[in-house]
């Protein structure tokens, strides 16, 4: 499989696709292409994101979706990431929904992010381990076949391909270990018979008050099954004397803690995790899902997190920011959602 | 006067909102010495996070916890935040 990734910074929807579309055009890298995946800024209207690539590209081999951020190597951008693919097998690429997916396949799924819904409910009822994201953005969905989907996640699916995936998490528990009493979804009400929304504000006291403070030292889960993180859950926002919002569900009884992280610790990460699946595959391209909640902790060193996986792997990286990360459970059968982590998949065509 | 407590009874009048009242009630609470407390809503339409706390905190001491509640959907989130596992939920229709 050859893969190919342009970008374009420009604030116009039409000028940056046509960049983008001049990009492949002079590069002579890839004559032509089976299938292009956009990485596009929630900035743009949904209503003109199917007809402008229409327009521009002349087909209907795409996915599109929204991203606050997305990069190739170590160049970020806010505007549209392109991902051209050309398959030189036996490689195939087709859009899915959940209730048809194949597991001798890999699936790599999208879910539209609406902020009055909270998000990923669905995914324990499905059997079948899935890699992906949830969209970033205020309006954040997936476009593809001239059609806007603004709620059902939609799947990827590659066939006739080797795959490895790798989830960097990186950080440290700190502190004492808090019980959950009750919550609901994804909003935590009493922890340890205390305000969840009280405890919070204290742990937000000598800051400006903002939640993404507190993106520093997220939520982490711990299983009851083997006693270690489970998932990590990023603050979302508080309701004054009731809850604390999450970007992921946390059920009652969890056994919880707070965590720390520095940019250079989830560097460090990321690079163990880039060495390990470089021992299992060579990959063709590499897609990479990463928390926006991540990014902020990076800082400026965001761009390294990319460049790190580039380096290793050896092979392009398609990147975007996302509010929540999937990847299979400890036991590789159910897909689970992350916060806070880098999730790498990286893909050979057989 | 935002609560009032007449034994093991506490009639909640009002939302309570500030942080005084809600830290008021906590303290009163903890106090009841009877092994049943009844928490009244009256007009109330919800109940801070840091009272169902300490209701907890007593039921897990072993007090038995019952709450009238006379707005369906304060009864319909209580039943979705699991009380109903917890405390004995009495829905009133007024």
């Amino acid at each position: 499989m050859k893969a190919r990734i342009y970008v374009s910074c420009y604030d116009a929807l039409f000028v940056a696709m046509e960049d983008i579309f001049l990009q492949f055009k002079n590069d002579y890298f890839l004559d032509d292409f089976d299938f292009i995946v956009f990485a596009i800024s929630d900035k743009f209207h949904p209503e003109d994101i199917n007809p402008t690539i229409k327009r521009i590209f002349q087909t209907d081999k795409y996915f599109a979706f929204n991203s606050e951020e997305s990069f190739s190597h170590s160049y970020i951008n806010n505007s549209i990431t392109a991902l051209f693919l050309k398959f030189e097998n036996k490689g195939k690429i087709s859009i899915k929904s959940l209730d048809s997916l194949n597991k001798d396949k890999l699936n790599i799924v999208f879910i539209p992010y609406n902020n009055e819904k909270c998000i990923c409910d669905d995914l324990d009822k499905i059997k079948i381990p899935l890699i992906g994201g949830v969209c970033s953005g205020e309006r954040a969905y997936i476009y593809y076949e001239g059609k806007i989907e603004k709620e059902k996640p939609i799947v990827l699916e590659f066939d006739n391909v080797d795959y490895k995936f790798g989830i960097s998490l990186g950080y440290k528990p700190i502190g004492p270990t808090y019980k959950i009493n009750v919550s609901l979804k994804n909003k935590l009400y009493v922890i340890d018979y205390e305000d969840a929304s009280l405890l919070t504000k204290k742990l937000l006291k000598n800051t400006n008050g903002k939640i993404e403070n507190l993106w520093y030292s997220p939520l982490l889960v711990i299983s009851d099954n083997t006693g270690i993180v489970d998932v990590v859950r990023t603050f979302k926002s508080i309701k004054e004397n009731f809850y604390t919002e999450f970007f992921g569900n946390i059920k009652r009884d969890s056994k919880v803690k707070l965590s720390f992280a520095t940019a250079e610790i989830l560097l460090e990460e990321d690079k163990k995790v880039a060495l390990n699946l470089k021992r299992k595959i060579s990959p063709d391209l590499v897609f990479n899902f990463v928390s926006n909640a991540r990014e902020f902790v990076l800082g400026e060193l965001k761009s390294k997190e990319s460049e790190i996986y580039a380096e290793i792997l050896n092979a392009p990286v398609f990147g975007f920011t996302t509010f929540g990360e999937i990847g299979p459970d400890y036991k590789h059968q159910k897909p689970k959602l992350y916060n806070q982590s880098s999730l790498i998949v990286a893909i050979k065509e057989k | 006067m935002s609560f009032e407590i007449k034994d093991n009874k506490v009639i909640i009048y009002e939302p309570l909102v500030d942080i005084e009242s809600i830290f008021d009630l906590v303290k009163n609470l903890k106090e009841i010495k009877a092994t049943k407390i009844i928490i009244d809503m009256v007009n109330n339409y919800s109940l801070p996070s840091a009272i169902i706390g300490q209701l907890t905190a007593l039921r897990d001491r072993g007090k038995e916890i019952e709450i009238i509640i006379y707005n369906e959907l304060i009864f319909s989130l209580f039943r979705d935040l699991g009380l109903d596992k917890l405390f004995t939920l009495k829905k009133v229709d007024k």
